[in-house]
């Protein structure tokens, strides 16, 4: 049900701005929690904005066992030159889980996938920056991204700065 | 006949008051004299007794000993950018030459700089310090060219720190200890000065940036 919302309404946030523009061809996604209160963010369990280190720098926070989820409009064309590779696709964000979590590509029941994070349940400490890497990615075939989601086990994890970077094989992590 | 008594008169006033002279003086600092009339000698002259300075000021943050973790801490939060840069600025000095060997006074100044910058280039990472201070200055140079004279300022710093646009202001308390070479003559001059001003920690669970390190002045004083 959740992900059909997020489906319904993909288009709409694209249309409005939320997503933000890439600055590049490799940054495709970004948040950092500062222009509104999670807007564009559905969210199941305890979810919320709070400020971390400074009254203007904002995260978001989850309880264990909730989950927040947003819609994207990126697509990876198919490879134009035989040497793009199946790499080079990362999320990159800082949590005050100790590590990084976990990426898996899901799809979504409509041609997409949606990149689903679950992030460290290990322990918690100072903010840290992690990258996690997209399974390979088929460089002959065309993928489209659709939905993001952020997930907590046992332990509350603060997100902030999250980016999903598309370099379609030119960098990697 | 009454010209010599009247001449006689004035040379026994004359001896009476150098003798009472003599005797308010410490032994043999005074030596006996006749002589009736002296030219009046001038005190001398009181030399300047307050400086004033204005300075251009640059602090090296890099050497305050936060500066490393305030790096990796910007660039763990996700800036894309995070240096500790210089702060720059200007300070005004008022000292009262207390002779002989203390000047006691006061600095204001205003130092500001970014530190980091997001995704957006146009999002930074600014602090502002404003700081007033008490100083005392060792002020044994006695108008010999380029003495270093050391000198410690005790202040608080009123410390903004804007993060993506937002002002947060804090109180710090600071120590800057150092010496002044005073470049000129007793009246005007350029001063210049090396210090290294230590501030106390900040309340902050995060990327703050350092204010201390390295200070570097250079300006033109005078003195009344």
């Amino acid at each position: 049900m959740l992900r059909q919302a997020i489906l319904a309404i993909a288009p709409m946030l694209t249309a409005t701005g939320c997503l933000l523009p890439p600055d590049n061809d490799i940054l495709q996604f970004e948040d950092d929690f500062e222009a509104c209160d999670l807007c564009g963010w559905a969210t199941t369990g305890d979810v919320r904005r709070v400020s971390t280190y400074h009254p203007a720098e904002h995260a978001m926070a989850l309880a264990p066992g909730a989950r927040a989820a947003t819609s994207l409009g990126i697509v990876r064309n198919a490879a134009e030159s035989g040497w793009e590779s199946d790499d080079g696709n990362w999320v990159e964000l800082s949590t005050d889980c100790v590590g990084p979590g976990a990426l898996d590509l899901v799809p979504d029941g409509a041609g997409g996938l949606v990149v689903a994070v679950t992030l460290d349940d290990r322990a918690r400490a100072p903010f840290a920056r992690h990258w996690l890497n997209f399974p390979p990615l088929d460089p002959e075939v065309a993928h489209r991204f659709t939905a993001l989601t952020l997930t907590t086990a046992t332990l509350p994890c603060q997100v902030d700065n999250l980016q999903i970077r598309i370099s379609g094989g030119t960098y990697a992590y | 006949m009454r010209t010599s008594l009247a001449a006689a008169a004035l040379v026994v006033a004359a001896l009476a008051a150098t003798a009472i002279a003599d005797e308010l003086a410490p032994p043999g600092a005074t030596a006996p004299t006749l002589a009736v009339a002296e030219a009046p000698t001038t005190p001398p002259g009181r030399g300047p007794r307050l400086q004033l300075a204005l300075s251009g000021d640059l602090r090296i943050t890099r050497l305050d000993g936060t500066a490393g973790r305030f790096v990796d801490d910007a660039m763990a939060y996700g800036w894309r950018i995070a240096q500790a840069r210089p702060l720059y600025g200007l300070g005004v000095d008022a000292h009262y030459l207390w002779t002989p060997v203390v000047d006691v006074g006061a600095r204001v100044g205003y130092l500001t700089q970014d530190y980091a910058a997001g995704t957006d280039p146009e999002d930074r990472m600014g602090i502002a310090w404003t700081t007033v201070a008490a100083s005392a200055r060792l002020h044994w140079a006695k108008g010999r060219p380029f003495i270093p004279e050391p000198r410690l300022d005790v202040g608080l710093a009123r410390q903004t720190w804007t993060v993506h646009g937002q002002d947060d202001h804090a109180t710090r308390s600071f120590v800057r200890v150092g010496v002044d070479w005073r470049l000129g003559t007793r009246t005007a001059g350029a001063m210049l000065s090396i210090a290294y001003t230590l501030s106390d920690r900040p309340a902050v669970e995060g990327p703050a940036p350092p204010v201390g390190g390295l200070d570097l002045a250079i300006g033109p004083y005078v003195r009344y």
